[in-house]
């Protein structure tokens, strides 16, 4: 048993390595900003899609309603939106918020940047997230996974079931 | 060989085993999944580190819930194998919330770089969460059976009984920062609440029977039946007065201001929208037209400029034109009085979302500034 755990650990370990450069927190200089999107992180084109963004500023000088901020939007390198974006009375001090309609399925870097109203107040930043938009309506070039993977996936979810089935059995026989 | 086969027969008489495997196997299962039906890196993320916190709260649950269960319901079926099986359950639960907070730390946080940057609003839940880690870990790493006998029983007892201060750090760093708990009235925080609810009044049960039972004289049955009543009903009640009197259940989580503006956005999208520069804010009245009423000239696009004191400024020159998101395609604005703007006749205006661009000069400068809104039909 304590093989089994030790077995765990090191299973763990290896899916760790799964998950890297996925960040929702992303940096610039003094500057970090957490983005949540709604809905549910995962935007649907057609449907407008609200870009939350709480930040950190290690040097303790931002503050949302001092910022010029300028929400932009990019596919594949072209610039589809760039639009100032103001402080909200419903988010703390240290919170940005915008809305954008994603027009069809892609790949879309959002990026949120801004500079003090008042110069010198806080470090201009520019934060980009990479926001993929997989429903909705039109097309994307779709990343088909390996037939291997697949095989392998399916029979990996039907060998535990099927080996506790068997050992049920058996055990009702005996 | 036959040690090999003999402990093998041994393992496959143990609960534990098959549920050790079973975590390993979950693990696995769902990381291929999500690889082959999520597309994007970061959402990929975003699901593995939920799914594993589900399921780390799911094993937490049932090795919560195998005390009173099992104690109350003593003819339980699978009650022995359910009991042994505990320790097994309790380390899974730890094995899912390390990969949860693993995928979390170095998938989404950037790792030891990004500690210095989480925003104060998610350092508090993120504290609980790893308070509940750093119990499931002892909890884990004293599940030996080596262990309890190197600390006696009821010293290991006592020690495993901070699995409760992990339950309660783990309810207030889901309720806080999960998203799927930003609104109290979805059905997986009422399911969530519903549980954790069933829990308490199971405990609270299996606590006046332990109380009736040690104190019989002074603690007479009736008394009892009541309290075990009166928990229920008010568990009862915590749960349904929010969905019958209230429209939205409040929430404390630090996304239900986020989730509340974006259904406020969606639902009632009138109200008025604001751009700013250095040194103006450009405010549009509401944020949602409707296409017949702007061609049929019946309702304008009202536009307000202020100063960075509020105060309402009135530039000169001032012209306005409206720029689809969609195609770029621009639509001229008539100006009227008091910055107030109309669909000029015979435009070409489709419905979807465009980007206001007012113009205009003050104190000798030239400025545009922008702000969006959406033509409905």
């Amino acid at each position: 048993m304590r093989r089994l755990c030790i077995a765990l650990i090191i299973l763990s370990l290896g899916l760790l390595t799964q998950s890297v450069s996925a960040h929702v927190l992303t940096t610039d200089g003094n500057i970090g900003a957490v983005m949540h999107i709604s809905p549910d992180d995962s935007p649907v084109a057609g449907v407008p899609a609200h870009f939350f963004f709480s930040f950190k500023d290690t040097a303790n000088e931002f503050y949302a309603s001092g910022c010029s901020c300028d929400f932009v939007v990019k596919a594949h390198g072209q610039q589809i939106l760039d639009q100032h974006i103001t402080a909200s009375t419903e988010f703390s001090a240290q919170e940005l918020g915008a809305t954008f309609t994603f027009p069809k399925r892609d790949v879309y870097q959002v990026t949120m940047q801004g500079k003090p109203l008042v110069a010198g107040t806080f470090q201009p930043f520019s934060l980009t997230y990479d926001v993929r938009v997989d429903k909705g309506s039109g097309q994307i070039t779709e990343r088909v996974p390996s037939p291997y993977l697949v095989l392998g996936t399916v029979v990996l979810g039907l060998s535990y079931p099927s080996w506790i089935i068997s050992v049920v059995r058996k055990r009702r026989k005996t | 060989m036959s040690r090999s086969l003999d402990m093998w027969a041994r393992l496959k008489r143990n609960s534990r085993f098959y549920v050790l495997v079973g975590s390993g196997w979950l693990s696995l299962f769902i990381l291929l999944l999500v690889v082959i039906l999520i597309p994007g890196r970061t959402v990929q993320t975003i699901r593995l580190e939920q799914l594993y916190g589900f399921i780390s709260l799911g094993f937490l649950y049932l090795a919560l819930l195998a005390t009173p269960l099992t104690k109350i319901f003593a003819s339980f079926r699978y009650r022995e194998e359910y009991l042994h099986a505990r320790r097994a359950i309790g380390v899974s639960a730890f094995y899912f919330a390390l990969l949860h907070a693993s995928v979390t730390f170095f998938g989404q946080l950037d790792g030891v770089k990004g500690l210095e940057f989480i925003p104060p609003n998610y350092t508090h839940p993120l504290l609980y969460g790893i308070g509940a880690l750093v119990i499931l870990f002892i909890m884990a790493a004293t599940s030996l059976d080596a262990v309890v006998d190197f600390m006696g029983f009821n010293r290991w007892k006592r020690l495993h009984r901070l699995v409760y201060i992990a339950g309660l750090l783990v309810v207030l760093h889901v309720y806080i920062i999960g998203t799927h708990f930003s609104n109290g009235r979805t059905w997986i925080t009422l399911l969530i609440g519903f549980l954790t609810l069933l829990l308490f009044v199971l405990e609270a049960i299996r606590l006046i029977i332990k109380s009736q039972a040690l104190y019989a004289k002074r603690f007479p049955l009736w008394l009892a039946r009541s309290l075990a009543i009166g928990i229920g009903l008010l568990a009862v009640g915590y749960l349904l007065i929010p969905l019958l009197f209230t429209t939205q259940a409040k929430s404390s989580n630090i996304h239900a201001a986020h989730e509340q503006l974006a259904a406020g956005n969606d639902s009632q999208n009138n109200q008025s929208v604001a751009a700013t520069d250095s040194q103006y804010n450009l405010i549009l009245e509401q944020t949602t037209y409707s296409k017949a009423k702007l061609t049929s000239g019946s309702e304008k696009l009202n536009v307000s400029l202020t100063d960075k004191q509020n105060q309402l400024v009135t530039p000169e020159n001032s012209n306005a034109v409206l720029v689809s998101r969609t195609d770029f395609s621009a639509v001229a604005l008539v100006s009227n009085n008091d910055l107030g703007f109309s669909i000029a006749k015979n435009a070409n205006l489709n419905q979807g979302d465009y980007d206001l661009y007012l113009s205009f000069q003050l104190n000798g400068q030239q400025k545009t500034i922008g702000v969006s809104l959406n033509v409905g039909p």
